[in-house]
C-alpha cells in the first residue's frame, strides 16, 4: 500500500501524515519528559508527607511523655519509708535490748 | 555505417550524395518514442516553481506546524509554570521539615539526656532501697525473735501466739508475724533436735495461769509495746502494727519459707495445751459475765410476779430508805 492510499484510508492527509511523522518522536520525548517530572514531583510530595507525619508523631509523643518523674518520686517516697522503717526497727531492737 | 560514411568522405564527397540514410521514422523504437510524453519545462521543475503550484497548502502546513509549534510551547511553559509552583512548594515545606526535624533532634537529645540522667537515679534508688530492705529484714528477724521470746516469757493465756480472738482482732499483723516467726522456729528447733522443741512446749503449758481476761489485752499491749519505747502506751501498738506489717511484706520468701515449715508444729503445739484449756477459759469466762446477768435476771421471770413485785418493793424501800 502506498502511503497516499493510507492516507485516503484513514481521511487523513498524505501532508499531515508527513508533518505528524516528522514531529511525533519531538513530541512523545516531551510527553514522557514531562511525565517523568510529574511523577518524580509527587514522590517527592508523598516522601515529605511521611516524613512529616513521623515527624509529628515524635513531636507528639514527646509532647505527651513526662519522663520518669512520677517513678522517681515514688522511689524516692519508698527510700525515705525505708530509711525510717529501718532507723525505727534500730531504736526499738536498742531499746529491746 | 560509421565506417562507411568515414570511408565516403575521405574518399570521394560526390559519393555522399549517394547515400542512402536509413530513416528511423518507420521504425518501433521511434513510434513508442513519439508516444512518451513531453518533458516540463525546466522552469516548472525548480522547487520554487514546484512550490509555487501548492502554495496555498504549503502556507497552511506551515501555519498549522507554527500553530503546533505553538501548542506545545504553550503546553511546555503552563507545564513548567505548574512545575515550578510545585517545586517551590516542595522546597518551602522541605525547609519547614528541616527545621522541624532539627528542633526534634535537639529535643530528642535532652530527653535523652535527661531519661539517661532519671534511670541512673531510678537504680540508684532501687539498690539503695534494696540494701535497706535487706537491712530491715535483718533487723526485723531479730524484733521478732525478741517479741516471741518476750511473749513466751508471759503465762499462756496472756501470750500473743495463743488463739484469741482479741489479738487476732487488735493485732492482725503482729499476730501474723509471730505465727510466721514461730512456725520458722520451730521448724528449725526441729531440725536441730527434735527433743528440745518437745519439752519446750510442756513448759510452756505449766507456765499458764488463769488470769482474768481483763488482763490480757493490757499485757498485750504491752508485750507489742516491749520493743518500742516505754511512755508511749496508747499509739506504739498500731505504729508497731504498721512497722511490722511493713516489715514482714518486705521479707517475705524467707519468712513464707519459715511459716511453710512451721505451721505443722504450730498448730499441733497450741492444739495440745492450749485447746484444753482457753475453749474452757473463755467459756468460762463468758458463762460468768452471762450468768451474773442471767441470775439477776432469770429469777424475776422464772419466779411468779409476787416474788418479783416483792423484790422491787423491797429495792424500792431500800431506795426510800437511802433516800
Amino acid at each position: 500500500m502506498e502511503p497516499q492510499e493510507v492516507a485516503a484510508a484513514a481521511g487523513v492527509h498524505p501532508i499531515e501524515l508527513c508533518v505528524y511523522s516528522i514531529l511525533s518522536n519531538n513530541l512523545d520525548g516531551i510527553y514522557q519528559s514531562v511525565n517523568d517530572l510529574r511523577e518524580s514531583q509527587a514522590l517527592l510530595v508523598v516522601r515529605l508527607k511521611q516524613i512529616r507525619n513521623l515527624l509529628k508523631e515524635e513531636q507528639e509523643y514527646y509532647n505527651e511523655e513526662e519522663g520518669l518523674g512520677v517513678e522517681r518520686e515514688r522511689l524516692e517516697e519508698l527510700e525515705l519509708r525505708v530509711e525510717k522503717l529501718t532507723q525505727k526497727y534500730k531504736k526499738l531492737l536498742a531499746d529491746c535490748v | 555505417m560509421r565506417s562507411i560514411r568515414k570511408s565516403g568522405e575521405s574518399t570521394c564527397p560526390k559519393k555522399r550524395r549517394n547515400y542512402q540514410f536509413i530513416s528511423i521514422k518507420q521504425t518501433s523504437s521511434f513510434e513508442a518514442l513519439k508516444t512518451l510524453p513531453g518533458l516540463a519545462p525546466s522552469k516548472q521543475l525548480t522547487p520554487d516553481a514546484i512550490f509555487s503550484v501548492v502554495q496555498r497548502e504549503l502556507k497552511q502546513v506551515k501555519l498549522d506546524s507554527l500553530k503546533i509549534n505553538e501548542c506545545v510551547l504553550h503546553d511546555i511553559s503552563s507545564e513548567a509554570a505548574q512545575t515550578d509552583k510545585i517545586e517551590h512548594q516542595l522546597q518551602v515545606s522541605m525547609r519547614k521539615l528541616h527545621r522541624h526535624y532539627r528542633r526534634i533532634i535537639k529535643r530528642r537529645e535532652v530527653l535523652e539526656n535527661s531519661t539517661s540522667r532519671n534511670i541512673e537515679c531510678c537504680s540508684a534508688a532501687v539498690t539503695k532501697i534494696e540494701v535497706l530492705l535487706e537491712s530491715l529484714k535483718e533487723l526485723s528477724d531479730p524484733l521478732v525473735s525478741l517479741i516471741y521470746k518476750k511473749d513466751a516469757r508471759l503465762p499462756l493465756k496472756n501470750r500473743l501466739s495463743s488463739d484469741q480472738g482479741i489479738n487476732r482482732q487488735h493485732y492482725p499483723l503482729l499476730f501474723e508475724a509471730l505465727k510466721k516467726y514461730e512456725s520458722n522456729h520451730k521448724s528449725q528447733k526441729n531440725n536441730q533436735s527434735a527433743i528440745p522443741a518437745q519439752s519446750r512446749a510442756p513448759s510452756c503449758k505449766s507456765d499458764t495461769d488463769l488470769s482474768a481476761l481483763k488482763e490480757a489485752p493490757g499485757q498485750k499491749n504491752e508485750a507489742s509495746c516491749e520493743p518500742k519505747s516505754g511512755p508511749e502506751s496508747a499509739t506504739p501498738p498500731c505504729e508497731n502494727n504498721n512497722s511490722l506489717h511493713s516489715s514482714e511484706t518486705s521479707p517475705v520468701p524467707e519468712i513464707s519459707s519459715f511459716t511453710n515449715q512451721h505451721t505443722h508444729l504450730g498448730t499441733a503445739k497450741a492444739s495440745i495445751p492450749e485447746f484444753m484449756l482457753m475453749p474452757q477459759f473463755r467459756k468460762a469466762s463468758r458463762a460468768s459475765v452471762i450468768t451474773t446477768y442471767e441470775q439477776a435476771c432469770h429469777p424475776c421471770q422464772v419466779e411468779d410476779q409476787e416474788v418479783f413485785g416483792k423484790l422491787a418493793g423491797s429495792l424500792h424501800k431500800n431506795l426510800d430508805i437511802r433516800k
